[in-house]
């Protein structure tokens, strides 16, 4: 539904838009300099886990805007990870996942098993300047997958897809997020967006896309189970992106999932399936 | 709460006709209706005032008038702008009626003097906080592609801003784009604008007045914390077949009207309709089988006004309006049909009956709606989405004038409120998906009222109104004593010192959840976890009248506390949300400000200037279990203006020619810009982003917005009636105003890096001329 509201508001947008193209012979968009109020750099951390995976997560820092390019990363910062009792202390040793196309810097040994729904404890201290993260997530139950349809357009070549799946608790709200990437999981993202699961047919939830595809398409259909804070995290990361070049939109301060910083700490629970795009004779 | 009011309107009853035994020896009433000779139109405002004395009185909105005079001869001036003056002898021997039909100056070729008479009434008045527009000056101010618009010609008044470029919103001192107590006919519109707010939704020429409430409320009205504005609607030609309209760059307008038994009955239609739709049609009949080109969708928007009164006897009047507007957004092709269609409805019935000279009444029921219905059908498969608001309201309002210095008005409103809030449903015709689901909810708002402005002697004139309201909904009620009070003391002849409280209740709000007005808004109820609104808004001011009475310059000093706002929480979820009330947070508001005005009526040259110096807050705490707003600090809403200038300046070069201009300059709204930045990789890292780390709530200042624009209107007189071209020209000197503004990631094209960031600032309209033909028959 948020979607929905987003689309109204791009709609405006697009009225404006084309209001500017109109008039084109004017310079309607200039640069100019802005005086921005003093800001201090927050932590922001980066954390999901997932299910035979170590512990891994970028460390990082917010700028000004018109700062630095680069994020600067915070080395010495104390990073500890607690599950059942059991704390690992997170190195610092930057790399990147070639899997998940993903940076980080700090890394444990621990491997992660999604099916024990045990808390996880995150705690990152930051001596040098004492600031203190700290967030809680578990694993929630993964949705599962009933079907993926392609539906083609008579007219043409393209096709939507529908994708089918359970709710996973009929009698709790479950919030859900589907991503759809090409030809692999780190392919360009054709679909994504995240929804409270409250339309159902029977405790089925069919969520679809636009004709965006066509035959012989490869894709890949992961749908998550999330908690409501990461979900508020996403939504509000949304909204604060739309804040910044759309006047109809509302400006949004994010709201992460850790305390003392930005960012997310939260495992990831989903179902993916490649499917191939066909147009049934 | 039922037994309280009953008891309360029994006293207040009791104390009106307690109020009769007053009543002077040797004196009668002289009354009747104003109406223009040549359409058989009331006139409302039209002045009855004894010769040579400054004692009048002024037609109410049926043209309906009532003087108390002594026994004996005596001379009586009607007048009225625009007309011919008629003075008018007679002998005061018995209450007696006395109709007057005004003479329109024809054709206007002669040389007009306009009397300031209105200046002197507003000197006179008890009423502060009010702006009147008239058609005349509705016509004359250049606005944006030509087209006529009430709600823009308002902005130019002091305390009120627009919100934004070429905007109809409507903020008034302080108050949000909801707290506008809308009335055409006295049918309430929810969502008076069109086109994501561009343009407003009355049609000029079917409008007869125009009154903008600003503070110093009358006790017949409420709702609504920040405005009332009331518009009227014209009757229609009651003496022959007529019709006006216009054509303009975006829109055309054409109005109908004719008596269906001369002098006794008029039926007027009036209809307004944009084109955007039929040029975007042909750019895509242009581009069929083009692979590369994307369908144009679809817009435009109409409005269709209808009136008809019928005279039933001398002393019954019965009138018939109604108002239907739409705006309409459609896609389709092979596969694909989507339609997104919003607008309002009302329709009012109105029996106005005279029961003496002295007391009469107008009895209305009415019903008005605003809805939004978005479907979209593709393959086997259709979505439906909508809310929509609807009320059945029925009002008595009496008028008794006991003698020349009591005039009372009381009365009884009730209204019931059927608001869906959220409406959705999805399906497939092979059964696979059906899914849906709708929330209601309705209320019972319910006002008594009485009020009289009693004129003490010739310097103490006051205005005490109370109101008292209602509001159940869902198991729960909510009561508000509305008191209002306004004083006047006229310190002489031309100065006039002025005094107002007001306390206003508002029981349903919208539910917005953008900066800007959005079709898709909610209108919800006050329930058991919304309160209703409250606000109370004092006011101190005074009126010189100088050069002769030529000029009229006042100042306005308000101050307005609102309390439980309604704004939404960060990242709210309102489209067919069931539990829409969790993701509401409450909070206070309170604006304060100084408002000039120095206007001239008379004369070639005639206009306004206005000047507002204001402050605007609004305070979030946590609240419903939800965060803070700006962390529970206070912060300015964006439409909060420091500094708020309009110049209106009208001359008439020649009886066909008049050019005017508007130059307006305001401190830049209040934005949010964020002052950090971060990264996030999400899930996987194929697509890492900047996300803008936004704090504090509009902090920050747009650049300061000014424009001036340029009209003219060059009049002809044809045989078959009159015309006009207006020229208009819109930001005559093509100042590039801040819109909006944005910062840009600025990457290399060859590698897609980011070097670095830019701030941008994007103008939306630069100087733009438009023509508009208008004609009358």
């Amino acid at each position: 539904m948020k979607k929905l509201n987003r689309s109204y508001i791009y709609f405006a947008g697009v009225i404006i838009v084309s209001l500017l193209t109109l008039a084109a012979c004017n310079n309607l968009q200039k640069d100019i300099t802005i005086d921005l109020p003093p800001y201090e750099g927050e932590i922001v951390v980066e954390c999901y886990l997932q299910h035979g995976e170590p512990y891994r997560l970028i460390l990082t820092e917010s700028v000004d805007y018109f700062g630095a390019v680069d994020l600067p990363p915070i080395p010495q910062a104390k990073v500890i990870i607690t599950h059942n009792g059991a704390s690992e202390e997170l190195t610092f040793q930057p790399g990147f996942d070639s899997t998940t196309q993903k940076f980080f810097n700090y890394v444990g040994t621990t491997i992660v098993d999604s099916a024990d729904k045990g808390e996880y404890v995150l705690r990152i201290e930051d001596e040098a300047s004492s600031r203190l993260i700290t967030g809680v997530t578990t694993f929630l139950p993964a949705p599962q997958l009933d079907t993926i349809e392609a539906n083609f357009r008579d007219t043409d070549t393209s096709a939507f897809l529908l994708t089918k799946f359970q709710d996973v608790d009929p009698n709790d709200p479950n919030f859900y997020r589907i991503i759809i990437n090409r030809d692999s999981i780190t392919g360009a993202t054709a679909t994504e967006f995240s929804f409270e699961g409250r339309f159902k047919t029977g405790n089925q939830i069919a969520i679809g896309t636009g004709f965006d595809f066509k035959d012989e398409d490869t894709v890949f259909v992961s749908v998550y189970h999330i908690d409501r804070p990461y979900y508020d995290f996403l939504e509000t990361v949304e909204d604060a992106r739309q804040g910044n070049g759309n006047p109809f939109a509302q400006p949004t301060v994010v709201q992460s999932t850790v305390e003392g910083g930005l960012g997310v700490f939260t495992a990831l629970s989903f179902v993916r399936r490649m499917y191939i795009v066909r147009k049934e004779e | 709460m039922k037994k309280l009011l009953l008891k309360t309107t029994t006293c207040l009853i009791i104390y009106v006709f307690l109020s009769v035994s007053a009543i002077a020896q040797n004196k009668f009433r002289v009354s009747g209706y104003i109406k223009d000779a040549k359409t058989g139109e009331d006139l409302l405002g039209a002045t009855v005032q004894i010769a040579g004395t400054t004692k009048g009185v002024v037609s109410n909105v049926d043209g309906y008038y009532t003087f108390e005079l002594a026994e004996g001869p005596i001379k009586l001036v009607f007048s009225y702008v625009g007309y011919i003056t008629q003075t008018r002898e007679i002998t005061v021997t018995q209450n007696l009626t006395l109709s007057v039909n005004l003479k329109p100056r024809e054709k206007q070729l002669d040389e007009i003097v306009i009397k300031a008479d209105g200046l002197k009434e507003k000197l006179n008045t008890t009423q502060m906080g009010v702006e009147k527009l008239t058609a005349q000056e509705l016509k004359n101010i250049p606005v944006i592609f030509g087209e006529l618009d009430i709600i823009k010609a308002l902005q130019l008044k002091p305390g009120v801003s627009s919100g934004g470029e070429a905007s109809s919103g409507l903020f008034v001192r302080g108050g949000g784009p909801d707290q506008n107590l809308v009335l055409l006919d006295d049918a309430q519109i929810y969502n008076a604008s069109h086109l994501f707010g561009f343009f407003s939704v009355f049609n000029p020429d079917a409008v007869k007045a125009v009154d903008l409430y600003k503070g110093d409320f009358p006790a017949q009205f409420g709702g609504r914390l920040s405005s009332v504005l009331d518009v009227k609607m014209r009757d229609g030609n009651r003496k022959k077949f007529s019709g006006k309209g216009g054509i303009g760059l975006i829109s055309s307008r054409l109005t109908l009207e004719t008596p269906l038994q001369k002098d006794k009955s008029s039926l007027l239609i009036s209809g307004r309709r944009t084109y955007f739709d039929i040029f975007t049609r042909q750019i895509n009949n242009a581009n069929e089988g083009n692979p590369d080109f994307n369908r144009i969708p679809d817009y435009f928007f109409y409005d269709l006004n209808a009136k008809v009164n019928y005279e039933l006897g001398k002393k019954d009047r019965l009138f018939l309006s109604g108002y239907l507007g739409r705006d309409i957004f459609a896609f389709k092709d092979d596969s694909f049909n989507f339609n997104f269609r919003w607008g309002n409805t009302a329709a009012v019935l109105r029996w106005n009956h005279i029961f003496n000279s002295s007391l009469f009444v107008n009895t209305s029921v009415s019903y008005s709606a605003y809805q939004y219905d978005v479907t979209n059908n593709f393959d086997i498969f259709n979505f439906s989405l909508g809310a929509n608001i609807k009320d059945y309201s029925a009002k008595v309002d009496f008028d008794y004038l006991p003698n020349n210095k009591h005039s009372i008005k009381f009365g009884a409103h009730y209204t019931y409120h059927d608001f869906t809030v959220g409406r959705l449903q999805a399906g497939s015709s092979d059964g696979t998906i059906d899914f849906g689901n709708e929330t209601r909810l309705d209320g019972n708002e319910a006002a008594i009222f009485i009020t009289d402005d009693y004129t003490i002697n010739e310097r103490w004139r006051i205005n005490a109104g109370l109101r008292l309201s209602g509001f159940a909904s869902n198991g729960r009620t909510y009561g508000g004593i509305e008191p209002r009070f306004s004083v006047r003391y006229k310190v002489n002849p031309k100065v006039s010192l002025k005094a107002s409280a007001a306390r206003m209740y508002q029981y349903v709000h919208l539910v917005a959840n953008s900066g800007a007005s959005l079709p898709t808004d909610i209108w919800y109820p006050s329930t058991q976890i919304v309160n209703p609104q409250r606000s109370d808004q004092v006011a101190l001011g005074g009126s010189i009248l100088l050069f002769g009475g030529k000029f009229l310059l006042s100042n306005e000093l308000y101050y307005k506390d609102m309390e439980n706002q309604l704004d939404l929480k960060d990242g709210a979820q309102i489209f067919a949300n069931p539990q829409l009330e969790q993701e509401f947070v409450f909070g206070q508001g309170w604006s304060y400000g100084n408002e000039i005005y120095l206007e001239k009526k008379e004369g070639r040259t005639t206009g306004w200037i206005g000047y507002t110096l204001s402050w605007t807050f609004r305070k979030f705490g946590p609240s419903n279990g939800n965060l803070a707003i700006n962390n529970g600090e206070p912060f300015f809403p964006r439409y909060d203006r420091r500094h708020d200038i309009s110049a209106v300046i009208t001359h008439r070069l020649s009886p066909r020619l008049t050019i005017t201009a508007a130059w307006v300059y305001n401190t830049g709204n209040a934005i949010s810009l964020p002052p950090g930045r971060f990264i996030i990789q999400d899930v996987t890292g194929n697509q890492p982003s900047v996300v803008p780390r936004f704090q504090k709530r509009n902090d920050l200042r747009m650049p300061s917005y000014h424009r001036l624009d340029l009209g003219i209107v060059w009049k002809f007189f044809p045989r078959w009636g009159e015309s006009d071209l207006t020229f208009s020209i819109y930001n005559v000197y093509n100042r590039l105003n801040a819109y909006f503004i944005f910062f840009e990631e600025l990457k290399d094209p060859n590698t897609d890096l980011t070097l670095g960031f830019q701030a941008r600032q994007v103008s939306l309209f630069p100087i733009i001329p438009s023509i508009t033909y208008n004609f009358k028959f």
